[in-house]
Formats: C-alpha cells, structure tokens, sequence
C-alpha cells in the first residue's frame, strides 16, 4: 500500500508535467461587465486544460481519501506508509526520502487535497495563462502533501520550501494591482524564517548525524542521545530557529504582517490555498518538529506562545472589525483564528491539541469558503470594496445564503465545525497549567468579536436596501460554484455533528506526543483531590 | 430505575420541527412559486404549523407517561435523534464528552408543552399575520429552526448540547429580528442581539469548562448517578473532591452572566427592546414567550448548583429585582406598543430570576408558564392592534379602539388582568408566590419584598397607561387616512421608519381603509390565549400547588420559604395592583382627549420623566464606549500599530539595509535584485531583534 501515499504527493506533479506538453490556450479578454460572465467562444484547449487538471486532482482526492481504508487507526505507535530510502548522499550527509504519516498528517493531506479540487474547479474561470496557472497549482499542490509526510528533516524543509515558488508566482502573476510587493515580501518574509530553519537543521545533522524526524524524538536512538547532550543554551537557540520558522508560517502575532497584503493580492485559489493550507504548514510543524523534537524548551517557552497566541487571537479579530477590504477582513480573521489553533497547540492537554488539529482543518473549510466566496463576487464587481456592496441578499439570495453558512461556521455556531474545535481548544486550554482559567476568559472573548466583524461584514454586504445600482442585477450563483460550495457545506455540518468520524484518527498521535512532552494519557490518569478549584485549573491538566 | 414506555418517542418532539426547517429551507419556496401564492403560502403556513403542533401532540404522550411514572425521580433518559434507542456521541474527545441525548424530566416537559403549545399557536397566528409577505417560506424555515433549537436547549442532556440549543436560538432570534432585512436598523437590531447574546454565552462557556474541570463531565445526570448534578447533590465530585461553596460561586456566576445575556436582565438587556424590530409573531414567541426565559430554565437546572452558593442565589435575586424595577420605570414612559410590551418582558423576567434569586426555582418556572400565556396573548394582542391600524405601532396616534376591534380588545383584556396580578387571574398566582418567597430572603427580605411590591404597582400603571392609550381614551387618529398610502400587500420594499411593523399584513380586503378585525387564524390564537391567562394560574394555587409539586423531582431543595403568609401576600398584592390601576384611572380618566398626561414642555424639563424615557443613558453609554470608542481604537490598532509600527519596522530595516546597499547598487545593475536582498536582510535583524528580546522574556 505504500506506492498509494507516494501517488498522492507525486500525481500532481505528474499531472503538471503532462500539462506541459497541452497547447497553450488563448487569453480570454477580462470581462468588465456587471457579473454577466460574457459567453466567451468555446476554447478547446482551454476546456482541455481545464477538465484534465480537474481529472487529476480528482484522481489524487480519490487516492487520499483511499488512505483512509488501509489507515490502521488501532496501530499503537509510529507512522504508516511509510517509504525509507537513500534519496542522495553527498560527502558525509545522507538525504533520505522518508514519508509516512499519522493521524494527523492524513487529516491535512486529506484538507489538501480536498480544497485542490475545489480550487481548481473554482479556477475554471480564469482567463490569463491558464495552462501554466494550473501547472503551478498543481506543484504547489505536491509540494503541500510532502510537507505533511516528510520524516526526514531536509526532505521536510524542501516541500516546505518548494512550496513558496509556485505560490509566489500565482501571486505575481495572477494577483491584483500590488501583486509583485505583495508576492515578494510573502517570499521575502517566510523565506527568512526558513533560512534559520535551515541553520538549525544543518546543525542537528552536524551535531548528530541524523535528519530523522522519527529518530530525533525516540528516547534510546543515537540521534536522540546525541542531541540532548548539547547544552540547554544551544538546544533553546535550535528550539527557536524552527519556532521563528514556523511561527512566520502560522503566522502569529507580532510577524502576520505579510498575510493581509499576500491575501488581499492573491488570486481566489490562491487565497484559498494559503489560508486554507499553507498556514498549517506552520502549525504542523510545531506539532511534528517543535514540540517532540524540543519538549523542555516548548515547554518553557509555552508562556510566550500562549500570550502571543491570544494577542493574535483579539488583535486580529478587532482589526478584521475595520477593514474596509473583504479579503483583508477575512485575512486578518485568519490571525485571530490560528491564535485560537496555537493556543490549543500551547495548552499541552490532549483536548487543546485535538482540538488545535480540528480547527486547522476547520479554517480551512470555513475561510477556504469566505474566499471562494469572496472571489465569486469579485468576478461580478471587481471589487473587494464592502462599500460597493450593500443590499445584495434581495439580488443574490443563494449567495447570501452560503455566505451565511460560511459566517456560522466561522464565528463557532454550535453544530458547525468551527464550534468543536474552538470550544475544545478553550476547554484545553482552561483545564491547562498553561494557561488556564482568566487566560482562557480573555481568549474567549474572541468569541464575540468574531460575532462582531462577521456581522457587520454581512449586514454591509448583504442588508439594507441595494445601495448601487449595478448591484441590482448581479447574477446569482451558477451551478459550478455551487458544485465548490456544497462540498464544504457538507465538511461544516459533518465535523460539527459527527467530529467523531475524525478524531479518531487523532488520538494515537496526539497521545504520543503528548507522552513526547512527558504528559500520560489525561483520560486514564486519576484526579488529584487536593486541587479542586475551578479557578486554578485541573489536576487533569498539564503534568 | 423506572422506565418511561415512550421514551422511544422523545426524537420526534425535536425531530418534526427539524423536518420542517430542512423542508421549507428546500422547498418553501418553490412550492410558493409553483403553486401560487394563496395555495402555496397556505400549504407551507400550513405545514409548519401542524408539525410544531405535531411536536405539542407527541409532548403530551410523554407528559401523560410522566405524570404516571413511578418513582421519586420521574427522569428518563432518551435520544434525541428520532428512531435511535441509545443516543449517539456528537463530541468525545478524552472524556470530553457530549451526546445527542435528551433527559426527560418535569422541568423538560413542561418547556416542551409550553414551546410547542403556545409556538404552534403563534405560529398558526403568523399565517395569518404575515400572509401577505413575500418572504413568506424564509419566514417559517426560521421559525421551525427556532422551536427546534428551543427544544435541543430544554431537552439536553448534558451542558454542551443545551448550549447548542442556546446559540442556536439565539441565531434564529437574529435571523428573524433582521427578517425584514431591507431595513438596515432591523438588520443592525439583529446584530446588536446577537453580539449582546454572546457575551453572555462567553459567561455560559467559561461555566461549562469550569464544569468540566471540577467535575470531568458535561452530562445533568446519568442513571447510575455519575452526572455533574448528582455529583453536585451529593456534594463530591467523581474524583473525591468535595464540591464547596467556593467552586459553586465561580460556577455559578459563570452561569448567571449567559443567563443575563438570553434572559435580558441588566446590564445585558439593552438587545430586547431593539429586537422588537423583527415581526411581531417573532416578538410573541421569542421575545416573550420562550426564548427568553431560557435564562431562568438553565438556572432551573442548574439549581443543585446554585443552591450551594449563598451569594451566587444574592446576586441573581438582586439582579432580577432591580431589573425588574428599572425595566418597569422605562416602560412607564415607552410610546410604541411593543417598546412598553418589550420593557414590560424584561421587567418579569426580572420577577422570574427574583423567584430563582430566592430559591423558589418552582416559582420561578411558575412564572415563566403564565407569563408565556400573558405576554404572548399580549405581543399578538398589540399586533392584531397594529394590524387594524395599518402598521400604527405608536401610542399617541391610537384610541378608542375598545369598540372598533371588539376580539382583540376583549382578549387583550385578559391579558391586561393577568398581569397586573388581580386575583384570580394567572398573573397573580405566580407573581405573588415569587414575592412571597422574595420576603424569605435571608438578608434585606423585607426590603426586597417592598421593591417588589412596587414594581408591581408600576407594572399595573404601565399596563393601564398601555389599556388606556390603546382602548380607552378618545380616537387620536384619522381613520379615513388609515390605508391610504397603499401599504400592505407586498409593499415592503419601500422603506418604512424604524420599527414599523406589519410591513406584510393584509386580510381579505387588502386595500380596504378604516380600523379593521384581524383574520380569524388571528384571532382563534388570541382567544385560547386569553383563555389561559384567566385559568392558567389555578395550576399553581397555593391551595392545591400541582405546578410546585409536579416540577419538584428537577429541582434542587433549598431553605427558601415564604416571608409572609398567603393571605397577607394577596392583600398587599392586591392592594399594589388596585393602586396603580386607580392612578392610571384618574389620570387617564380626565385627560381622555389627549391621553397624554405631560405636555411637550412638561416632559422636556422633567428630569424624572427624561432620565426612563431615555432608558436610563445606558443605551448611549454602551454606543459610546463600544461602537465609537471600540471602533476608535480599532482603526488606530490597525492604522498605527499593524501598518506604521509593526509592517513599518519591517519595510523600515529593509529600507535602512536599502541604504548600505545604496552603495552597491551603484556596482551592481538590477535594482529589483537589491530590494529584494535589502528587504531580506531587513526582515532577517527585525527577527532576530525579536527573537532576542523572545528569549530574554522566557528567562532561560
């Protein structure tokens, strides 16, 4: 089964290459009507284009969601699908292409591809150098999936790394009006934090002689041994290293600077695809590398996160308040939203973590929505202005709708998956010694200032009387968005109301690394009765 | 443990509603638009009237199987998923865990009857009232969802569930207070309910993770005992630690701040006037009737919590107490029908917490039954008013109508009897049980007794002042202009002033002018209700206290009694009531051609009449410190820390790198390849500036 994990990262490339030898359609002519697509003459290679780069993404959606048969959820320990061998050897340093994945992984790979199809399906509707922006989507779309089944850690810093060049230039060249600032200092920004990641992994290997994420972790390897012989001093500046990486990634307040600008400049898949799965290539990094690899530093730098956490989680959400920018509004929800992931991530409880996974997925879902829908009316407007809105609920009532249910989602309405994973990560992090109780109050007011910005932005857009003429005949939502809308609609109310079909898929790897950070199962572990107060948090929680 | 023979059935009370709402949401429309507007609005009216009654039908197999069940405890454990016999897990994650269960007890039932009793009447109400509405489906997919939700929140079994049903009501309460969502002050109402909601669900969410770490369960109770409730009973959590008063007061203030926000009590109960934006069914139903007495139901439930807590039970009685005194001062000078009716609704459900606040739960519950009976006989009372008057919601511009809508005049005084508390009506029974407990109170108990005495005087007089400038007094309006400016019908569209309701109502004869009856699917409501608010109370009589006696086995036993004797209680009730009915008598009596009992100039120079009229500035302090202030350091948030201070230091070392490399740009050609390596080499020192100032917080 171990060729299926391989297909899944490698189709799209291979779909990529193929791609390649396809004519190159010509550009349509951007049509500047009042969202009336204009019924551009059919374009047989453009059509081409299109429906095989839909094909293949399929085919790779399939093949992940084909994991799921032959995860074993029952396996104690370890990863599954895994494929180990010498990927090169250059003087002393010994690359290995090591994949496999956890419970954890399959989740994101699954969000990955999932999201995939539906950008490219939403991406129909591009008119500019199709074919090579379908070329990138589907790199960018390899590049991803190995990101989350990487084991070794310079396999691990390529995806991670190669995934920068094919967003960059969707960005560059398919962006709005800013497009190349915006592009460059996404480049710039995260690929500063790599670079120290970079330092830090050159030093592991010199250090130890292994780049095994698996071994790294493993008390009673030689790798493991080696690298905590070295000084505290010297483990926290590693420690660092990946966590600047990563928290740059993620990102966490204060280095989310360059979300807004590559949000608001990307185009509509773009967006969709860094929210929805770029980001958590920061959270899963701590997940996977930080927090096992550097337990004690984790831990005593929890304090730092957590408070950056929870600034993030209500400076982004009172900043959203007052974007007069739709997609800023959405990108700085997103701040406030991976506040909440980190949190859960920081609490060092089982709940918080599970709960830390689910809400990466679930932003995923909700804000890979928001934009979708935000690009829909983009392609009618040609404005992300909320001004130029206004009343539209009367011209597009099907649209509001969904935006309706893509707000729920967002602001945690019980029953949609927002809900599960926010109130989970604050249920961690209260009953953590972490955090605990007056921390978690003020995280929890981000709850009504999601409400707040969410809101507003829909009585903006959609209540009142129309405000603009040229709104009034705005064309309601056709049947291909409606096709990328309904599939998330569904993933909304089935982790809201059926999270188990996931979760189990998370407790394995989440009850490793929670022993990783020297913290037993929560679940078997007596209560201590002499800690009973409400206030100070659970015996249950944090060791 | 007994069992309960229709447990089986329990899905089905939530489940039919929930059918309507996925019904309607999918089909409403379309069946509107194929079948015809009389046809069709009648099917989809029609049909979601007779799935909420269904769901009443269904509650009453469960009660009678209730009533008959042996046992102290009449609890049953069901699922709440329809045709399931074990109920299934929605969350659980590390013992984190959350079911799809309904708990079947009295407390549980009751909501049941009384959400899906007087819901099915309400909504048989708004076939008539909204017939004419365009967004007729849109209108009953909420409403489904509404008593959906409404029954999740009274039927769960754990906490978690029941905050389902709370957020969810709280969404529908928001969808339909902005349902005429063209008119962007009922949208912004919308939001200012549901913004306000929420930060009392913050309360309501931190009680339940505190729940959850003291007790390590969400569940009420298990039949084997391991729920939170019994744990609190039982005074021991399930590890052993004693359940102190400490932890109850923490919890419990938790609880009452989500309370607050559903139950409209002070400081949070700034959102309920303005929700009288949405139409006034809506207003019946949710603002009065059901939703927002879910307050005193959660803490109904919670009460083997509460009860442990001297201060927590404090704090509720004086919250409610003093709501319901400053609540009852503003509707004093309120204009605008559903404003007093509003105000009055807030002011008992102050009456209610008071009853909580005492530890008279029972009373409390007592209550919230004959003030859904009242107060929603009122609200459809005064839409039938607004309804005769072509949208005419404003007091000033009424009278004389006890002759003109004889019905609706007729029911509305019942209604009006029963609130004011005369003996023997429904009102009367329940309030005077919870002021006979208020008496109780350990500390202040006479005190708070005469507050409560009071308020019961102004409640008579508002409701008076209501009879009389709605009833009594001489005509103030032109009844030949009425309906000449063509609104009914479908006119909804063209704007009207904020709060004016009934954009939607016709009857039979849509164009007709003059005063007119409301239709009978109008009017069949009224009377059944008018019905209740006369009998409803004899439930509960001192003498022979079913009300009391049935509820007992869901509440938890506490030291409260009452203060003064029954007797002694009904006089001076009485005597509060006579009062306020005979000032608004002789005021009003004399000045029947105005109805107005201050000039202009009066009022404005009046500072006792200024300060209630402007609810008491609290409104505008909110506005003020929220929306402007907030939304002030909002944009300076955004304006001076994200974009000059924190993005400005990054592109600021990148340009200071920019200048070095200044020098080499005169070496080198490619000036984008510099910007790029000065803004790399930027961004590196700003991170590594952070980094170090980082690792010096962490202290290691």
């Amino acid at each position: 089964m171990n060729y299926l994990l391989n297909a899944v990262i490698f189709l799209p490339l291979a779909g990529a290459l193929l791609l390649l030898f396809f004519p190159r359609p010509e550009d349509a002519p951007e049509s500047h009507g009042h969202g009336e697509e204009t019924p551009a003459p059919p374009d047989a290679a453009a059509q081409a284009v299109r429906w095989f780069t839909l094909a293949v993404s399929l085919v790779t959606f399939v093949a992940s969601a084909w994991l799921l048969t032959g995860f074993d959820i029952a396996q104690k320990e370890g990863y599954q699908f895994v494929t180990d061998r010498i990927w090169f050897v250059m003087g002393d340093l010994r690359v290995r292409y090591h994949i496999g994945i956890d419970g954890i992984s399959l989740l994101l790979i699954l969000l990955t591809t999932f999201l995939s199809v539906l950008s490219v399906l939403f991406s129909f509707s591009i008119k500019k150098r199709l074919r090579e922006y379908m070329v990138f989507l589907l790199v960018l779309q390899t590049a991803m999936t190995g990101v989350f089944c990487a084991l070794d850690l310079v396999l691990f810093y390529v995806f991670f790394e190669a995934v920068l060049i094919p967003m960059y230039f969707l960005i560059g060249i398919w962006g709005h009006e800013r497009r190349i600032y915006a592009a460059v200092k996404f480049f710039l920004y995260t690929f500063v934090g790599s670079v120290l990641m970079l330092l830090g992994i050159v030093f592991i290997y010199l250090n130890t002689g292994s780049l095994s994420i698996v071994d790294l972790v493993k008390p009673g390897t030689d790798a493991y041994m080696k690298l905590n012989l070295l000084d505290a001093q010297t483990l926290m500046w590693l420690y660092a290293a990946f966590a600047l990486a990563f928290m740059i990634k993620v990102p966490m307040f204060p280095f989310h600077t360059w979300l807004p600008d590559a949000h608001v400049e990307a185009p509509t898949a773009g967006s969709v695809i860094l929210a929805g799965v770029l980001l958590k290539m920061g959270t899963y990094g701590f997940i996977r590398i930080c927090l096992p690899i550097f337990p004690i530093q984790a831990q005593n730098s929890a304090m730092l996160f957590i408070l950056l956490a929870i600034i993030g989680i209500i400076y982004g959400a009172i900043v959203a308040a007052v974007q007069p920018d739709m997609k800023k509004l959405v990108a700085y929800s997103s701040v406030s939203h991976l506040g909440f992931v980190m949190l859960g991530v920081f609490s060092f409880t089982k709940l918080g973590m599970v709960g830390a996974v689910l809400q990466s997925i679930n932003h995923g879902v909700s804000t890979g929505m928001l934009f979708f829908m935000v690009g829909m009316m983009y392609e009618r407007r040609h404005t992300r202005e909320i001004a130029a809105y206004g009343g539209i609920k009367r011209v597009v009532p099907v649209m509001a709708a969904f935006f309706l249910i893509a707000l729920l989602s967002s602001i945690a309405l019980p029953l949609t998956n927002g809900f599960v994973g926010e109130f989970t990560i604050l249920q961690g992090s209260y009953i953590s010694q972490n955090s605990g109780p007056l921390l978690t109050f003020v995280a929890a007011l981000g709850m009504v200032l999601s409400a707040v910005y969410m809101l507003w932005l829909f009585q903006r857009v959609f209540t009142g009387p129309v405000k603009h003429e040229e709104n009034r005949h705005l064309r309601d939502m056709n049947w291909r968005e409606k096709v990328v809308l309904v599939p998330l609609v569904i993933m909304i109310f089935w982790f809201g109301c059926y999270v188990s079909t996931w979760t189990r898929y998370l407790n394995q790897p989440v009850d490793e690394l929670m022993g990783r950070l020297g913290i037993e199962n929560q679940e078997q572990r007596p209560r201590d009765p002499n800690a009973p107060s409400p206030l100070r948090g659970s015996p249950t929680g944090a060791g | 443990m007994h069992e309960l023979p229709s447990a089986n059935l329990v899905g089905l009370i939530t489940g039919l509603p929930l059918l309507g709402f996925l019904f309607h949401a999918f089909f409403g429309k379309l069946i509107i638009t194929r079948m015809g507007n009389a046809v069709g609005k009648r099917v989809v009216g029609g049909l979601a009237t007779a799935l909420v009654f269904a769901s009443f039908g269904v509650s009453l197999i469960i009660f009678s199987g209730l009533l008959s069940m042996e046992g102290e405890h009449k609890r049953a454990f069901a699922s709440l998923i329809p045709f399931l016999s074990k109920p299934v897990a929605w969350i659980d994650i590390a013992g984190f865990k959350a079911n799809f269960g309904a708990l079947v007890d009295p407390l549980s039932i009751l909501m049941c009857l009384i959400v899906t009793g007087i819901g099915g009447l309400i909504h048989l109400y708004a076939t008539g009232y909204m017939a004419a509405d365009k967004d007729y489906a849109r209108f009953f997919t909420y409403m489904n969802l509404f008593i959906f939700f409404m029954l999740v929140l009274v039927l769960a079994d754990n906490i978690l569930l029941m905050f389902v049903g709370w957020e969810g009501v709280g969404l529908c309460s928001y969808l339909l207070i902005s349902f005429w969502y063209e008119d962007t002050e009922n949208s912004k109402a919308g939001n200012k309910a549901f913004i306000v909601n929420r930060v009392g669900d913050v309360g309501y969410a931190l009680g339940i993770m505190a729940i959850f770490a003291f007790f390590g369960t969400l569940t009420f109770y298990t039949a084997d005992g391991k729920g939170f409730l019994d744990a609190a009973i039982a005074g021991k959590a399930a590890n052993g630690a004693d359940f102190t008063a400490e932890i109850a007061l923490v919890i419990g203030l938790l609880l009452f701040v989500g309370a607050c926000g559903k139950s409209a009590q002070f400081p949070l109960h700034v959102w309920l006037p303005d929700a009288m934006a949405g139409p006034t069914p809506v207003s019946a139903l949710i603002h009065a009737a059901t939703m927002v007495t879910a307050g005193v139901v959660m803490l109904t439930r919670m009460s083997p919590i509460i009860v442990k807590s001297e201060t927590v039970l404090l704090v509720v009685a004086v919250v409610g107490l003093f709501t319901a005194i400053f609540a009852a001062t503003i509707a004093l000078t309120q204009n605008d029908i559903k404003k007093v009716l509003a105000y009055s609704t807030v002011s008992q459900l102050g009456y209610m917490f008071l009853g909580c606040g005492a530890g008279a739960f029972g009373a409390g519950m007592f209550h919230v039954t004959t003030h859904a009976f009242f107060k929603a006989l009122l609200f459809l009372g005064a839409g039938s008013v607004i309804h005769a008057l072509h949208h005419e919601q404003d007091m000033r511009r009424m009278g004389g109508l006890s002759k003109k809508i004889k019905v609706t005049y007729l029911t509305m005084l019942a209604g009006w009897v029963a609130i004011c508390g005369i003996p023997p009506f429904a009102g009367f029974w329940s309030k005077d049980e919870i002021l006979g407990y208020a008496a109780g109170i350990h500390s202040f108990g006479m005190l708070i007794y005469a507050v409560g005495l009071i308020t019961a005087a102004l409640t008579a007089f508002y409701m008076s002042r209501l009879m009389w400038k709605t009833f009594w007094s001489d005509q103030r309006f032109d009844e030949a202009a009425l309906g000449a400016h063509g609104h009914g019908g479908d006119s909804h569209d063209a704007l009207h002033d904020h709060g004016n309701d009934a954009h939607s109502v016709h009857d039979a004869q849509p164009h007709s002018s003059g005063v007119k009856e409301s239709p009978p699917s109008m009017l069949v409501p009224l009377v059944i209700l008018a019905a209740l608010s006369v009998v409803g109370g004899f439930i509960g009589t001192p003498f022979n206290n079913f009300f009391e006696h049935f509820l007992e086995p869901s509440i938890a036993r506490s030291e409260a009694h009452h203060g003064v004797s029954f007797l002694t209680g009904a006089a001076l009730g009485t005597i509060a009531a006579a009062i306020g009915i005979a000032l608004a008598y002789t005021l009003y009596a004399k000045r029947r051609a105005t109805g107005e009992l201050l000039t202009e100039a009066q009022k404005a120079g009046n500072l006792l009449y200024q300060a209630p009229a402007n609810l008491w500035y609290v409104d505008r302090f909110f506005y003020d410190l929220f929306v402007i202030r907030g939304g002030n350091i909002a944009v300076a948030l955004w304006r001076v820390v994200d974009q000059n201070i924190i993005d400005g230091l990054v592109n600021a070392v990148a340009g200071i790198t920019g200048l070095f490399s200044e020098l080499f740009r005169r070496l080198q050609t490619g000036y984008i390849r510099a910007y790029a390596l000065s803004m790399l080499t930027g961004v590196v020192l700003v991170v590594i500036a952070l980094l170090w100032s980082a690792m010096r917080t962490m202290g290691k």
